[in-house]
Order: C-alpha cells, then sequence, then structure tokens
C-alpha cells in the first residue's frame, strides 16, 4: 500500500494505517535524528516525538508531496530543537569523539568505518545532512531537494562539496587514500 | 569543448552515481587526462563515494514502534481539517504582510534616513545595513567575510524587483551560503538558468580562488535580508546579515545614504 493510502486511511482514524508508516520509516528517521543528536536515547525520543506530531497534524500534510519529505523535515527540526537546547553544554564533536556510541561503533573490527563516522562528524550539520539522505537514505536528488526545500542544483552542489570535504578531513585524519591512478580509469 | 568548472563537476556526479552515458564517460576520461586539478578531484569524490557505500542504516531501538503507537492510541484520532489551499493561506497572511508594509513605510517616515544606518535601526553590532536607493550607484555596497587576500567580496547593487549579489573569491576557494530571511524574498542563482522562475530562499555555492560568480535576489518587501556565509578551506566560518532596504522605491530621494556596510567578521 502506498504512502498516500496509508496517510488517507490514518486521517479517518485507522491507527493500523499509521503504525504501517512508523515502521516504514522509523529506521530511516531514528538515523536522521542519531545523525543530527549522537545519542540514542535522545534521537528515540525525537523520533517518537515527531511521530507523534505527525499524527496530530495528519490534516496538514501537504499530499502533493512526499510523506517522507513531510515527517523528515519534523523529525530534523525536533532534532535540532533538541541540540540547540543542549548545545552550550554539549558540544556535537567531543560527543561523538569522547565516546558517543553509535551503531557502527559497536561492530567489532570495522575500523573504516569508525574512521568514517568520525570525519562525518567533523562536517557541517548541512553537509552531513546531504551525504546521509543521499548516501544512506538513497534519496534522489530531487527528493532531497523536497525534504530540505532547496533547488536541486543546491543539492548537488552541496553533496559534491561535502564529499570533497570529506575526503579532506580523511586525509587530515592520516587515512590512506587509494592510488589516484587506480580510480581515473573508472569512467 | 571544454567545460565549465561546474560543469564539469556535475558530470563527475552523473559517471559516479552511475547515470552517465557511454558517450560522457568517454568525455570524462579525456577531460581528466588533459586536466590534473580535476583529475584529483574526481579522485576525491571516487574515494568518498567508496567510503560512503560503506554507510548503513542503524536498526530502530527496539519498542520505539510500539512507544509511537502507544502515543498514537492515547491521543484523538488525527484532525480532518483539510490542507489549507494556496489561497486560503495568501488570505490568512494578506493582512500581517500589508501591515507590516505599511509599519515599515511609516517607521521609515518616522525614523528619517541617517547616514551609515537604514532608518530607525539600532547603531549596535546587527546586520549590515544599506538604506536608501541606490539607483546612482553601480556598485551600491560592499561586505567582505574574512581576511586577508582570501576573504570574500560581497557586492549588491539594486536591480528592478530586487538585487543582484556579486560573489567574488579571493586567493582561496570558499564556500558561499545565502539565505533569505525576510518572508516574501528570495534567492536564486542567476546562472542557474533551468531554475528559470522558480525561487528558492536558499542556495550555497562554492567558488574556487579567484572566482566571481552572482546572484539574483527578488524581493516582494520594501527591504529584504540576507544571511551570508562563507566557509574556507580551514574550517572558518564567518557570516554576516545584510539588509538592504528601499526595494520598492523608483528613484533615490534626497539625502538617501549609500553608506557600505562595515567588514564583516
Amino acid at each position: 500500500m502506498d504512502d498516500e493510502t496509508l496517510v488517507q486511511r490514518s486521517l479517518t482514524g485507522d491507527h493500523s494505517a499509521f503504525a504501517e508508516l512508523v515502521k516504514r520509516y522509523e529506521r530511516p528517521l531514528f538515523h536522521v535524528a542519531l545523525r543530527t543528536l549522537r545519542d540514542h536515547e535522545e534521537a528515540r525520543d525525537a523520533t517518537q516525538s515527531a511521530f507523534v506530531k505527525a499524527w496530530l497534524n495528519l490534516a496538514q500534510f501537504d499530499r502533493t508531496r512526499r510523506f517522507f519529505s513531510w515527517i523528515y523535515r519534523i523529525t530534523l527540526n525536533e532534532s535540532l530543537n533538541r541540540l540547540r537546547d543542549r548545545r552550550p553544554a554539549e558540544p556535537l564533536d567531543e560527543r561523538l569523539v569522547d565516546g558517543g556510541v553509535t551503531p557502527e561503533d559497536q561492530v567489532a573490527g570495522r575500523e573504516r568505518s569508525e574512521q568514517l563516522e568520525r570525519a562525518m562528524a567533523r562536517l557541517t550539520d548541512k553537509q552531513r545532512e546531504v551525504i546521509v539522505l543521499r548516501h544512506v537514505l538513497q534519496l534522489s536528488y530531487d527528493e532531497i531537494a523536497d525534504a530540505l526545500q532547496l533547488p536541486a542544483r543546491t543539492v548537488k552542489s552541496r553533496l559534491f562539496s561535502a564529499r570533497t570535504r570529506l575526503g579532506e578531513i580523511l586525509h587530515d585524519m592520516g587515512v590512506a587514500l587509494p592510488p589516484a591512478a587506480s580510480r581515473s580509469e573508472a569512467p | 569543448m571544454t567545460r565549465t568548472r561546474e560543469s564539469l563537476d556535475e558530470l563527475m556526479q552523473r559517471v559516479l552515481e552511475g547515470e552517465a552515458s557511454s558517450a560522457e564517460q568517454l568525455e570524462l576520461q579525456a577531460e581528466l587526462a588533459r586536466d590534473p586539478a580535476a583529475h584529483t578531484r574526481f579522485a576525491a569524490q571516487a574515494d568518498a563515494f567508496e567510503r560512503l557505500a560503506q554507510l548503513e542504516l542503524p536498526a530502530a531501538p527496539p519498542g520505539l514502534h510500539d512507544a509511537v503507537m502507544a502515543q498514537v492510541r492515547a491521543t484523538p484520532v488525527a484532525s480532518t481539517t483539510p490542507h489549507r489551499a494556496p489561497g486560503a493561506a495568501l488570505r490568512r497572511w494578506a493582512f500581517p504582510a500589508v501591515a507590516a508594509a505599511v509599519a515599515l513605510v511609516l517607521l521609515w517616515f518616522t525614523a528619517g534616513p541617517r547616514a551609515g544606518g537604514g532608518p530607525g535601526r539600532a547603531a549596535a553590532p546587527g546586520p549590515a545595513e544599506l538604506a536608501g536607493t541606490m539607483a546612482q550607484a553601480n556598485i551600491a555596497g560592499v561586505l567582505t567575510l574574512g581576511e586577508g587576500d582570501g576573504a570574500l567580496q560581497v557586492h549588491w547593487k539594486r536591480e528592478r524587483g530586487g538585487f543582484v549579489l556579486q560573489l567574488e573569491s579571493g586567493a582561496e576557494p570558499v564556500e558561499v551560503e545565502v539565505t533569505a530571511l525576510t518572508p516574501g524574498s528570495a534567492v536564486r542563482l542567476e546562472f542557474a538558468a533551468e531554475l528559470d522562475s522558480t525561487f528558492f530562499r536558499e542556495f550555497n555555492v562554492g567558488l574556487p580562488a579567484h572566482r566571481s560568480e552572482s546572484c539574483q535576489v527578488t524581493a516582494t518587501t520594501p527591504s529584504a535580508t540576507l544571511r551570508i556565509q562563507a566557509k574556507f578551506p580551514d574550517g572558518r566560518a564567518v557570516g554576516r546579515e545584510i539588509t538592504i532596504t528601499g526595494l520598492q522605491d523608483a528613484a533615490p530621494g534626497p539625502g538617501e545614504p549609500t553608506s557600505a556596510p562595515p567588514a564583516g567578521h
């Protein structure tokens, strides 16, 4: 069943339809919250709160847009508000580097993944956001543009500079890049 | 034909995303062979793509779904009030918007223009301002973000329906982010032809060293406030807000200042 139908049924008070939407999007939305907040409990609370706000405001959802784009904004705003509230005392980067435990950290032996996580933490919020939307959630440029309310061209430009910055950070961290010669044959 | 850097970067993305045709792939190969800088950029992008492929979605915390649904079941059924049509939203905001515009005009006449600042505005540090019309000036204002020869210069001049921002990088590349803060004003990149009449409230652009780009800012309000942020390769980020007023005046009035804002840091 597509999102639109589930939304329509939810509006009639069908809890099972909304439960399906929760099931469909709890994982990516939790990920968005986790990336923003770097704290499992807070991310869990933010995700829960976002779903409940979506339920309460479902009638205001513009059904010409994707449901995910809409609830993504709700989740992100919820996460950013929480981050803003705590930021003076608990900077984002310190939380990550000093032991914020991400799911990736829990997988033993994944050194490259940890390096990537640390590099990601040094990106700006906006750079990290587009990287996650594109490379983790696998959204198209148009979907990202819709979710972030940006022109697709800006999304592309931001992604390009985010990946460039990520490469620079990894380089600064001493993570060797693969030989350039092998990659130059890619196209 | 040699592509612009922006176009070439876009081609790199298309190739790495697997969306490029074989002709485009060959074209990129040729471009990379003759442009070492492009080769390096492509290598960095390819490396990032490879690494980012490892990113995985974490599982949702156990019990999240149940917790959400318990809360949902405990709250009233979602309202069935229909989503407001754009016309309704317009009507809802029309009065406050008109009232705000009138208030701005009154403020202008009450406080009067002052040299070095806009009408009725505090002299304390805040948004850089340029008051009045700028019909006589080609370059109406300049804002410097950053220091030394690497600083970003932002020039603006008035044009019908808004103004043009000219972004000029110095000796180092810079990522510029422009956000329209005034409701009713919008920002678009002038060189982004495909955007045509679609306006956006925010854009960012990566400028290589010694590059100039311009964007059109369209404002339907008497003044427009923009936040401009420059991010430099070493991680420094410098941002300022500028408020440009008198955007709907047709000609310069007597004594209207055309002061430049202070350098921003």
